[in-house]
């Protein structure tokens, strides 16, 4: 049969409806990007607004009793915030300290980290996206849009999107290894692989159905055929 | 190989390459990796796609195929990482990148110029012959505002309150935050297919030409002549500049001619930002003179003097700067 | 319902990211999900507009308290387009009663305040379940999972700031002939064309919202079912199976959509028992809600006394007005500061531009402007600065060591450069030593020409052959060097 179709990481020829991206380096490789839409956007946005209603706060409540020089300050305190405030944090670490919060990260579209005048660009076009209200143009953009670019984002070609994580590894049962009967393509050696993996994660009774399937296969039914896959997976893993 | 194996066999390769990458990510003077350390990066991270490669094509399990990608995404943001983020290019910027981003795009800045002062020359005229047309413009309360300001025995002219350095600094401050705030939003709405830009320009410019003509035909001209012309060499030529930035935004938009629009849209904003950013740096000299130059008392004839002398330098320097080497 | 018709990628994804795919899923699908949610939403909003023509607020109300009505049929329109199987829309109306009037009582009740709404949903409507077994089904899915009421919130959102928008637009479009006179008159007065306005505006933003807040709670789920039963190891196990032994496999083909249809038993998840703290804070979210009374703030004036402070805010007083003076003072200095660095940067751009008008900017005596000079010829670099100020010495001392490469280097760049600098000879940074040694010819006196032909071949020699001059050669040419271009500076 044809791969067409394969469901999870199982790369498809049919393109199937996905959040990630793929950008393919100069090594060959093709990189995964997973754009961030506008929800979690929306809730990062929010937290960088607590978080900078703090430090117009704590900036003008000092200000207020030196006068004059205190009012100059207060205000372009504020200026700079409202505009600088997301392009110092994007250029340090990659993102404002909501979007840390929400495990996102800006990037170019070629998955490289965010440069300064891309910031700049994406951020003073806030002033668009925010138009008419409360960022209606940037919401109504990231809805049209593939990658949920906002109007900024469009302009400086930047992306948002989740930062990977370093995954939890999870061992392979320690069955004692089973040499698999008969020819299996990679893809197949894999799922074995995967089950053997994430079982552990799963429910007995479920684990026991998932097995049953391949029931043919293992010559097994019910918990002997979970383990018999965990040889499979072992030997597959380990060799004899 | 066998998963297992491949694993063993590569696992110190990819503990090195994590321990570089992670102190790569720190900020620089918390780093603790010797230089020479970083000279095996490259190297490493080309070994570490090819594992990446083989974990793919041979179907390794799915954790560990994650567990390199991760390791390949974190290589190759730090070693395609596009220039540093420093402030040590603004000199050049200044004496050279500026000036000849926006002699690359005088027709906008024109256009910007036209769209602009046109309107601000007609209103002006208008509400110089017609005492009422100003109230279209701006209510009775505003307009009572500018009188005050600009009264010839008020001694300091572009202001409601009293003049010293704590009032003086006060404005500063206000001038910064407002004109700069209203240049990037001009450029800004650019994007919306020029409209935004479009308003704001022709806005500021029925406002300014409206009181500029109303105080002269009430005859509060030296005031007000005074006081705008000095500061205004900076800021209408900046507005006008971020106004060019917006067009050249809108001109993506409206026609990208042989790009598609994404792409006309990301190369124009290139150049529009550096107007843009010339622009602010315009604004900030123009709020600096406008709160301590311009409401100061001196006398008129000076203040025109050194005005012509700004236009001057602000011409000259937008028309000169940077020839030399411009091929 | 063949797996390969799957259109939708099935990985394990954070519930953030799931309520993204659903995004993508409605953007994808938009317009049918669009029309359907407003099959069902127009011919109600017409009833309760009869209903309620005196008040279109309660009618707006009313509309969106329906709103548990028209989502089902999205959701099941989902399902099905999941494998690639859309369904006519009428097909789908026609449905309705099988899976959109379950349970309609409690949506339309108590559980319309459900922060979960969307992602619950498809228990009820897809799987049908009820009473205990959908409350055990909901515990399961929903442990640790709060991306649900965080959609919800957002969905609400985003339907406030698209209705804002859109009438603020309208309000700048309008001709001001037409416009109330203040926006709090035309968003707070009772009755009249504006409030039909916000009806209208109501109805559009949220038929716009509704295909994604519906396909966000339905990914949410299916990410988080898939994630508990490993739904894509099921598929490569079926898919192996179909391979190996065909005969099953077309059995097994069927599957996917039977499994997301059919209820997937409560045993064969381990339930927990909703702990108390978990309890305590489901209370508080249903407490807060604002049917549970509400909380008022109101104002008065009330006669404080007169404003004279008591003698301790007097020594706070005198340090507010300590400081009141600093800040003079520092304005004082500071503005001395900010017209000392305005004046410096003024002469520092006029000397710039002056220079830059010019055409060249002041530089060390000797040194012609830089403008025709190549500083790398052949990729040889030129500059004065790189060259030993006792040429021919350098040479010597390095012939003496028997670096010859670098001597006659040396001797060739020097000379190079002397013929630039000195003669300023105009020769291009892309010219070969040819074209160097014939502009030379070209203009400069017999002598020095044959002294840098000579030179030129020994250096080409060495260059391009690896052929060793004898240090006769070189020291021959140190001493030409010296009568062409005179002795050392």
């Amino acid at each position: 049969m044809k791969e067409a179709g394969s469901p999870s990481r199982f790369p498809s020829s049919d393109p199937q409806l996905d959040t990630a991206r793929h950008y393919e380096t100069p090594e060959g490789i093709a990189l995964v990007m997973r754009v961030a839409g506008p929800v979690v956007r929306a809730w990062a946005w929010a937290i960088d607004l607590a978080i900078r209603a703090g430090v117009y706060l704590l900036i003008s409540i000092p200000f207020a009793y030196l006068g004059g020089i205190g009012t100059a300050g207060t205000l372009i305190g504020f200026f700079l915030i409202e505009w600088f405030y997301p392009v110092v944090f994007e250029l340090r670490s990659g993102s404002t300290p909501g979007k840390q919060a929400m495990g996102l990260l800006v990037l170019h579209d070629n998955g490289t980290p965010v440069a300064l005048s891309p910031s700049l660009i994406r951020n003073l076009l806030r002033a668009a996206d925010f138009l008419p209200f409360l960022y209606g143009a940037g919401l109504v953009t990231m809805l049209l849009n593939r990658d949920f670019k906002r109007l900024g984002d469009m302009a400086a070609g930047t992306l948002v999107v989740y930062r990977d994580i370093p995954p939890e590894r999870h061992p392979l049962p320690s069955a004692a290894p089973v040499a698999l009967p008969g020819d299996f393509t990679g893809e197949e050696q894999q799922v074995l692989l995967a089950f053997g993996e994430r079982a552990a994660r799963l429910t007995r009774e479920r684990r026991a159905e998932l097995a049953g399937i391949l029931s043919e296969l293992s010559g097994r039914e019910g918990e002997a055929g979970v383990e018999k896959l965990y040889a499979y997976a072992s030997w597959l893993a380990r060799g004899r | 190989m066998r998963q297992d194996r491949f694993e063993q066999q590569h696992l110190p390769l990819w503990e090195e390459l994590t321990l570089l990458l992670d102190d790569l990510e720190r900020p620089r003077r918390k780093r603790q990796l010797s230089a020479d350390r970083y000279a095996r990066l490259p190297w490493l991270y080309r070994q570490l796609c090819n594992h990446y490669a083989h974990a793919r094509g041979r179907h390794y399990s799915p954790d560990l195929e994650q567990q390199l990608h991760v390791l390949v995404l974190q290589g190759h943001r730090a070693l395609y990482r596009q220039g540093g983020g420093g402030w040590q290019p603004l000199i050049p910027f200044i004496t050279n990148g500026f000036p000849r981003a926006l002699r690359r795009n005088a027709r906008y800045f024109w256009l910007a110029a036209a769209l602009f002062l046109l309107p601000a020359l007609l209103i002006g005229v208008l509400c110089y012959s017609d005492p009422d047309l100003i109230y279209s413009v701006l209510d009775e309360q505003q307009v009572l505002d500018i009188e005050v300001m600009y009264d010839p025995f008020n001694g300091k002219p572009g202001r409601l309150e009293g003049r010293s350095s704590e009032t003086d600094f006060q404005m500063f401050g206000y001038y910064i935050a407002n004109n700069i705030g209203i240049g990037f939003r001009t450029f800004a709405g650019g994007i919306l297919a020029g409209v935004g830009t479009l308003l704001l320009l022709l806005f500021n410019g029925l406002v300014l030409g409206s009181v500029a003509g109303h105080l002269t035909r009430i005859g509060y001209q030296d005031t007000f002549w005074s006081f705008v012309s000095g500061h205004g060499a900076f800021e209408l030529t900046a507005i006008v500049i971020c106004g060019a930035a917006g067009l050249l935004l809108a001109h993506a938009i409206v026609a990208p001619g042989q790009w598609t629009r994404l792409e006309a849209l990301k190369r124009n904003a290139r150049d529009a930002l550096k107007l843009v950013m010339g622009a602010a740096l315009m604004l900030l000299l123009a709020a600096f003179i406008e709160a301590f130059w311009s409401s100061s008392g001196v006398a008129s004839e000076i203040k025109y003097l050194v005005a012509a002398l700004l236009w001057l330098l602000v011409a000259a320097y937008l028309a000169g700067a940077g020839q030399r080497g411009a091929g | 319902m063949e797996l390969d018709k799957l259109t939708v990628s099935i990985r394990p994804r954070n519930a953030w990211e799931a309520i993204d795919l659903g995004f993508a899923m409605a953007r994808h699908w938009f317009f049918p999900l669009w029309l359907l949610w407003l099959a069902l939403a127009l011919p109600l909003s017409l009833l309760t507009l009869w209903l309620f023509s005196a008040q279109p607020a309660l009618a707006a109300v009313a509309l969106w308290w329906f709103k548990p009505l028209y989502e089902p049929p999205l959701l099941f329109w989902l399902s099905r387009a999941l494998f690639g199987e859309p369904l006519a829309l009428r097909q789908v109306l026609r449905q309705w009663p099988g899976y959109g009037g379950r349970q309609l009582l409690a949506n339309l009740s108590w559980r319309r305040f459900s922060p979960n709404r969307s992602f619950y949903m498809p228990v009820a409507v897809l799987e049908g379940l009820k009473g205990k077994v959908r409350r055990h089904r909901i515990s399961v899915l929903g442990r640790d999972q709060h991306a649900a009421s965080w959609l919800t919130l957002a969905g609400l959102l985003f339907e406030l700031i698209l209705e804002l928008s859109f009438l603020l637009l309208l309000w700048v479009m309008l001709p001001d002939e037409l416009r109330p006179l203040d926006l709090q008159q035309l968003l707070l007065a009772p009755g009249g064309t504006v409030e039909w306005l916000l009806y209208v505006a109501d109805l559009v933003t949220m038929s716009v919202i509704a295909p994604f807040y519906v396909a966000g709670g339905f990914a949410l789920y299916l990410t988080r079912r898939s994630e508990l039963e490993a739904w894509d190891i099921e598929i490569g196990f079926r898919r192996l199976m179909k391979r190996r032994w065909p005969l099953h496999g077309m059995v097994a083909g069927l599957l996917l959509t039977l499994i997301l249809l059919s209820p997937f038993e409560g045993e064969r998840l381990q339930a927990a028992e909703i702990d108390r703290g978990q309890a305590r804070a489901e209370i508080q979210v249903v407490l807060a809600d604002d049917v549970f009374g509400e909380r008022r703030q109101e104002g008065y004036w009330e006669y404080l006394g007169s404003s004279e402070r008591s003698s301790q805010s007097g020594f706070w007083l005198r340090v507010i007005a300590l400081l009141e003076s600093l800040g003079r003072l520092v304005a004082r200095l500071g503005e001395f500061l900010l017209w000392f660095g305005a004046v410096l940067l003024l002469a520092w751009l006029t000397y710039r531009i002056v220079g830059d008008l010019r055409g060249k900017r002041p530089r060390p005596k000797g040194e012609v402007a830089p403008k025709m000079l190549p500083v790398v010829v052949s990729g040889l670099d030129l500059t004065w600065s790189s060259l030993p100020r006792q040429l021919v010495r350098a040479v010597r001392e390095q012939l003496d060591e028997g670096y010859y490469r670098e001597a006659l280097s040396l001797l060739y760049r020097g000379a190079l450069s002397r013929e630039v600098h000195r003669h300023r000879l105009e020769i291009p940074g892309s010219a070969t030593e040819w074209e160097c040694m014939a502009l030379v010819q070209a203009v400069r006196p017999a002598e020095e020409a044959a002294f840098f032909r000579q030179l030129t071949r020994l250096w080409m020699q060495l260059a391009y052959d690896h052929a060793i001059p004898s240090r006769g050669q070189v020291e021959g040419l140190c001493r030409e060097w010296e009568s062409v271009f005179g002795g050392e500076e």
